[in-house]
């Protein structure tokens, strides 16, 4: 195997061909079974990974409150700048509150998108679990 | 001492160890710092050791190591696809630091690094400033069409863009107070109810029967804050996959 390119013997060159076809055939069920292995990959797992109840609970909570809260303070620090008191604070509460709504909203559709995407993949493979 | 006046919030007072000043700034070396450098030795030791044998069937500290990588790496592809594995080493820095924190935290004596809002302040700006900047690197300005929802009249705009903006500011913020806020309540809990145990049963007779009460909801805490301490690491290195996302994709 010193030079595979040039056969310099009719003998040499016909074990280097049957090396060189025993080779492929290897590289070729390895290449298979990569891409195997990256289409196991590529579709996630789908499995315990989007988190508990529990994780969620906590984050749709604090989400929405700090919403509501980043309204508030933004409203009351552009209200104590213009000068118009009472106004853009009620004004900017209301954009946390509906901010912190669609915060939640958003949360619940990525759940639903998740869960639809695992029952697909179960479906997909033929629900051997 | 004998009516076990116990102040709940004393574990988490900030100790200086090595006091220094830089510039006028106070930069002494604290007992926060001591265990942020105790964690970051044992997350090293953790997984240098570990992967030492580099065995193909793994041992079980391999697995174990194996295991975490796994876990932030389905994670990562989970949620920001193949391309977003050139996050991982973030990712997996700010999963395993937020971990150990949290874990040496329930180490009896010991801080909790995590239970301080300057903490976690920074680790959650630190996640917005790589988003802004990244979004803003890979994007150009069409970062800012994540503040501007598509197929919307331009009328509605002056409504949405503050909503967006509103809930884009209140992101490092929410992902900072729920990291600190339920490490610093579970453990005032904590304290609470192993105060409440000695002190019923220091207060004799039939009382010191009654203690067995807390006693109980005290480990039953204790588990819980186990849960809460993972979960906790988990959910901070989710929102910042989901953050980096945006700043991949800011079209909504």
């Amino acid at each position: 195997m010193t030079d595979p390119t040039s056969p310099d013997d009719s003998n040499q060159g016909s074990s280097n061909n049957q090396d060189r076809e025993g080779f492929k055939k290897r590289l070729d069920d390895l290449g298979q079974k990569l891409d195997t292995a990256k289409g196991l990959r590529t579709p996630p797992p789908a499995s315990k990974s989007s988190g508990s109840g529990f994780a969620i609970a906590m984050r749709m909570g604090s989400e929405f409150v700090v919403a509501v809260l980043i309204g508030g303070a933004i409203g009351w620090q552009l209200d104590k700048w213009l000068g118009t008191t009472p106004f853009l604070l009620f004004i900017f509460i209301l954009f946390g509150f509906a901010a912190g709504t669609k915060n939640i909203i958003r949360l619940g559709n990525e759940m639903n998108a998740k869960d639809s995407k695992a029952a697909d993949a179960k479906a997909d493979r033929g629900d051997t679990k | 001492m004998a009516s076990g006046n116990f102040d709940p919030i004393h574990q988490f007072e900030i100790q200086k160890i090595f006091p220094m000043e830089f510039m006028g700034y106070d930069i002494s070396f604290t007992n926060s710092s001591l265990f942020m450098v105790i964690a970051v030795g044992l997350i090293s030791a953790f997984l240098v050791l570990s992967m030492r044998g580099r065995a193909l069937v793994p041992g079980r500290w391999q697995s174990t190591a194996e295991l975490m990588y796994e876990f932030v790496a389905n994670l990562l592809r989970n949620i920001l696809g193949e391309e977003g594995m050139k996050f991982f080493p973030f990712i997996f820095t700010l999963f395993t630091f937020i971990l150990f924190l949290n874990f040496l935290g329930m180490v009896p004596g010991a801080f909790t690094v995590t239970s301080h809002v300057v903490i976690t302040a920074t680790l959650s700006l630190l996640v917005m400033a790589i988003v802004i900047g990244y979004g803003f690197y890979k994007n150009g300005l069409g970062f800012l069409k994540l503040f501007v929802p598509s197929g919307v009249p331009i009328a509605m705009l002056v409504i949405l863009v503050p909503i967006e903006v509103i809930s884009f500011l209140a992101r490092p913020v929410s992902l900072s107070i729920r990291l600190f806020a339920n490490m610093l309540a579970g453990h005032i809990t904590l304290k609470v109810f192993a105060g409440f145990v000695i002190n019923l049963f220091l207060a004799g007779g039939a009382l010191s029967f009654l203690s067995v009460g807390p006693l109980f909801l005290g480990v039953a805490l204790t588990a819980m804050e186990f849960l809460v301490a993972f979960l906790q690491a988990f959910i901070f290195a989710t929102l910042a996959c989901i953050y980096l996302n945006d700043a991949m994709h800011p079209s909504h």
